[in-house]
């Protein structure tokens, strides 16, 4: 009996063989879980756009009310009585969540587009609406994300008196705390912030020293600390991004530094230190870079050249011509370019002296431009 | 021993087998689902904190070379180049490689773009074809980015070498030219070779969706639609469930194998050093992506490939099925000839995850799955003539088993609504559950079609190549 008839003479699931048991068992799963899910579609689909409607109401309703608070500022230095009427009224709606969390972004966005006696407004109406407790709280939080938006309230609210509860966490495992530690220190702070370097043990990534050299540019008050100890620091990092600030604030008083930073251990900061010493066009670096040379990477060695693409003398023709005939294609390039500059006939005579087709395609190159 | 004796262990073999087969690709579905979830849900976390303002002014922000080869894309190359000059990055340059065309692509960027022939300097560390008409720059400052290079036809691999030789950046985004990116994508591309301190990031594969039917002006995306055209829904849910799915969950396990050849980022020293883009592959991108993990696993470097689930990059997917069975076909060459080339990795412990689970898996679940699923056919209809078939179980499993696909393409929709929520008019969530339940009834006929082909032409017509791809362009 095939079990097409067999279905016609018994109706009973019980009757089947185990395996079709089973395989229809999964199918009646997998089909209810399907249900499920696009009913669970419907749903999130339409509470998505209901919830994308109210969150702009109440960003623009929050919006209308901080503006009101802030206008209604007399400048006696303290909360008046229009202005605790809206703390009132925004208060019992932000036990809710997803209201605090719109409130809070309203009041940043406002931050970011306010200045002098508003911002102390707006700092004030955080405190009043117990919001500074809140983010104090999330520094103590086991979950990093909860910290590092306290950080995050407290940096942009530019509240000092937490400073030793965050310089805690400048070390925290989670980059992003870190990277929220650091900011803090250094808008709350200005330039004075960046002492966190001096306890700073975890490294610094490219991407937060873009963001720490961002936020010190926003700093109007440029009073750089002394930088030296920081170029000295054993944790590299440091030293890589004290030699940004060197170059990017001309702070020429650390040649010293820079020329014993050319031994370090690290490459990378050897080749920054190069480059920092070649942008502040310093002559004493040519000699010792010179003696060195053989033992730097290829990086360090095209930026030594390019280094005395403008400083090289006749005296360091010799050097010069102990790369042009160098493997590396740029050392070759920079080192003919120089000797171009330097002795001009030698240059030419380079096309006599070597019939290599990538050597004269360079020499040509360099001829015409 | 009795021939029907054999015969029947055999066909007990192959059954425990395809069983097997089956099981092992749901609990990899189901465990890719769990997997994506969470590091979705792990990505978004951490940007919420993200400021990628900074990066845009900033001094030390690196310089980023865009390459992006072009052959024949007259139509629309002006318009195109536009868009990627608007990209809202400030260290970049774009490099367009105008590979041997035949048509006046050329002819219209030098006259839309005032472009002048330049003397460039270029170390030719890739061999590549020679340069054609030369390199040019324009005279406008106002396009003092671009950079075009005209060079003889030798491929999209050549092509995209020939710009690795010519950039001077540290970074290079590879792109297909008529892909629309989104102002914020090199910014996000860029930042994991940034951010990591304890390892090298070598490449940042994105996010590719599909922009037919969207609303574009001037190489900007206005509005995200949902097509009519049945067949590009397919494949929306189809990139849904790749890039949401599968290839996040890979990038969690630190395995991806593929960055898109629509878009992605490369550290340029390793790039070369592995020897660039291989001309001999028809899935170059895939390919670089594997011989760049294989060769710093092999020097013991540290390394990540990292993977960006924001829709950034934007491009026009087929919308007829003689063009979607080409390109598949040339995908599934493609993966052949990858696995094939670096098949001394797989089930080498020596390559970690590489060799011990990307490896394997690409090979039995991507590779090999075309030529099994034809097997289990023809094994289900040898069953047919030579068994009394148990029917109701056949049309329980085939029930369960559609089921299952449709439950794991409403899984990538679920996770696309509770992140990006690209598709937000009322009604497309009713189109999304349709295209769905048709998607696996239509669509992987056709794709299992040009992978079967795809497979024939790799060992019997090895004169095929890339095939053509027609487009219509984005711009409406």
């Amino acid at each position: 009996m095939n079990s097409f008839s067999f279905v016609f003479t018994s109706f009973s699931f019980n009757d089947f063989p185990i395996i079709i048991k089973i395989i229809w068992i999964l199918a009646a799963i997998f089909f209810l879980i399907l249900l499920f899910f696009i009913v669970y579609l419907k749903v999130l689909r339409h509470r998505l756009r209901v919830k994308e409607a109210t969150n702009l109401e109440l960003e623009k309703k929050y919006e209308e009310l901080i503006i009101t608070y802030v206008f209604a500022d007399s400048g006696e230095g303290r909360i008046n009585e229009a202005q605790s009427v809206i703390i009132e009224k925004i208060k019992p709606s932000l036990q809710n969540t997803n209201n605090r969390k719109i409130f809070i972004k309203s009041l940043m966005k406002l931050m970011g587009e306010v200045s002098g006696g508003t911002v102390n407004s707006v700092d004030k109406l955080f405190i009043a609406l117990g919001l500074l407790k809140q983010a104090r709280a999330k520094l103590q939080h086991k979950k990093w994300h909860i910290i590092a938006i306290g950080i995050r309230d407290l940096r942009v609210f530019k509240i000092k008196e937490v400073r030793e509860e965050v310089k805690v966490h400048i070390n925290h495992p989670r980059t992003e705390v870190r990277t929220q530690a650091y900011l803090y220190f250094i808008e709350v702070f200005g330039f004075e912030g960046l002492d966190f370097l001096d306890d700073l043990t975890a490294f610094i990534s490219k991407w937060d020293q873009i963001g720490i050299l961002g936020a010190l540019e926003n700093i109007k008050q440029q009073n750089m600390p002394d930088v030296k100890r920081w170029l000295c620091s054993e944790n590299d990092s440091v030293v890589l991004l004290t030699l940004e600030l060197v170059k990017i604030y001309n702070i020429f008083n650390t040649t010293k530094e820079l020329l014993d930073l050319i031994h370090h251990n690290n490459a990378d900061v050897r080749l920054k230190s190069i480059q920092v010493l070649s942008y502040f066009f310093c002559l004493e670096a040519v000699v010792p870079l010179k003696e060195i040379m053989n033992s730097l990477t290829e990086k360090e060695q095209i930026a030594v050249l390019k280094m005395l693409e403008n400083m090289a003398t006749e005296q360091d023709e010799a050097f010069i011509l102990s790369h042009i005939n160098s493997p590396v294609f740029d050392i070759k390039v920079m080192a003919l370019k120089i000797l171009k500059r330097i002795n001009h006939g030698k240059f030419l005579a380079q096309k006599e002296d070597n019939k290599d087709s990538t050597h004269l395609k360079i020499i040509e190159f360099l001829e015409k431009n | 021993m009795d021939i029907s004796v054999v015969l029947n262990y055999i066909i007990q073999v192959f059954h425990y087998l395809f069983f097997a087969y089956g099981f092992i690709v749901l609990t990899s579905c189901i465990f890719l689902a769990i997997l994506s979830t969470i590091e979705t849900k792990s990505y978004l976390r951490k940007n919420s904190f993200v400021n990628y303002k900074d990066v845009l002014s900033s001094k030390i922000a690196p310089s980023i070379s865009i390459i992006a080869p072009a052959y024949n894309e007259s139509l629309n190359i002006v318009e195109n180049v536009r868009s990627l000059l608007s990209t809202h990055y400030v260290n970049y340059e774009v490099i367009i490689v105008n590979d041997g065309s035949k048509d006046d692509s050329l002819e219209k960027l030098i006259k839309n773009y005032d472009l002048e022939k330049v003397d460039y300097l270029i170390n030719q560390k890739l061999k590549t074809k020679p340069i054609r008409a030369g390199v040019f720059k324009s005279k406008n400052p106002a396009f003092e980015k671009l950079v075009v290079v005209d060079k003889e036809n030798g491929g999209k691999a050549d092509a995209l070498n020939v710009g690795l030789n010519v950039s001077k950046n540290d970074y290079v985004a590879c792109i297909d030219v008529d892909c629309l990116l989104l102002e914020d994508s090199l910014q996000k591309m860029i930042k994991p070779f940034l951010e990591y301190t304890d390892k090298r990031v070598v490449a940042s594969g994105g996010v590719i969706r599909i922009a037919n039917s969207c609303k574009i002006e001037n190489g900007k995306l206005l509005d995200v639609n949902f097509p009519k055209n049945k067949l590009v829904q397919f494949q929306i849910l189809e990139y849904l469930r790749s890039f949401l799915l599968g290839r996040m969950a890979w990038s969690r396990l630190d395995g991806l194998l593929v960055i898109s050849g629509a878009f992605g980022m490369f550290d340029k020293e390793i790039a070369i050093e592995v020897g660039g883009y291989d001309t001999a592959t028809v899935g170059e991108d895939m390919e670089i992506v594997v011989r760049m993990r294989r060769y710093l696993e092999e020097q013991n470097i540290k390394y990540k490939v990292a993977y960006i689930p924001d829709p950034l990059c934007w491009t026009e997917a087929p919308d007829s099925y003689k063009i979607l069975t080409s390109q598949r076909n040339r995908w599934t060459r493609g993966t052949i000839e990858t696995l094939k080339l670096h098949k001394k990795i797989g089930f080498n412990p020596r390559y970690r995850i590489l060799g011990m689970l990307s490896y394997p898996y690409w090979l039995i679940f991507e590779r090999l799955a075309p030529i099994i699923e034809v097997m289990g056919m023809l094994f289900f209809i040898l069953l047919i003539s030579t068994r009394d078939l148990q029917w109701l179980y056949v049309l329980g499993f085939f029930t369960a088993a559609y089921l299952s696909s449709v439950i794991y393409t409403l899984i990538s929709l679920l996770i696309e609504e509770t992140t990006y929520h690209q598709y937000k008019k009322k009604g497309v969530g009713l189109q999304f559950v349709i295209a769905a339940f048709l998607e696996p009834l239509i669509l992987h006929p056709v794709i299992l079609y040009a992978a079967i082909k795809g497979n024939i032409d790799y060992y019997f017509n090895k004169n095929i190549k890339w095939g053509v791809m027609t487009r219509k362009g984005l711009s409406g």
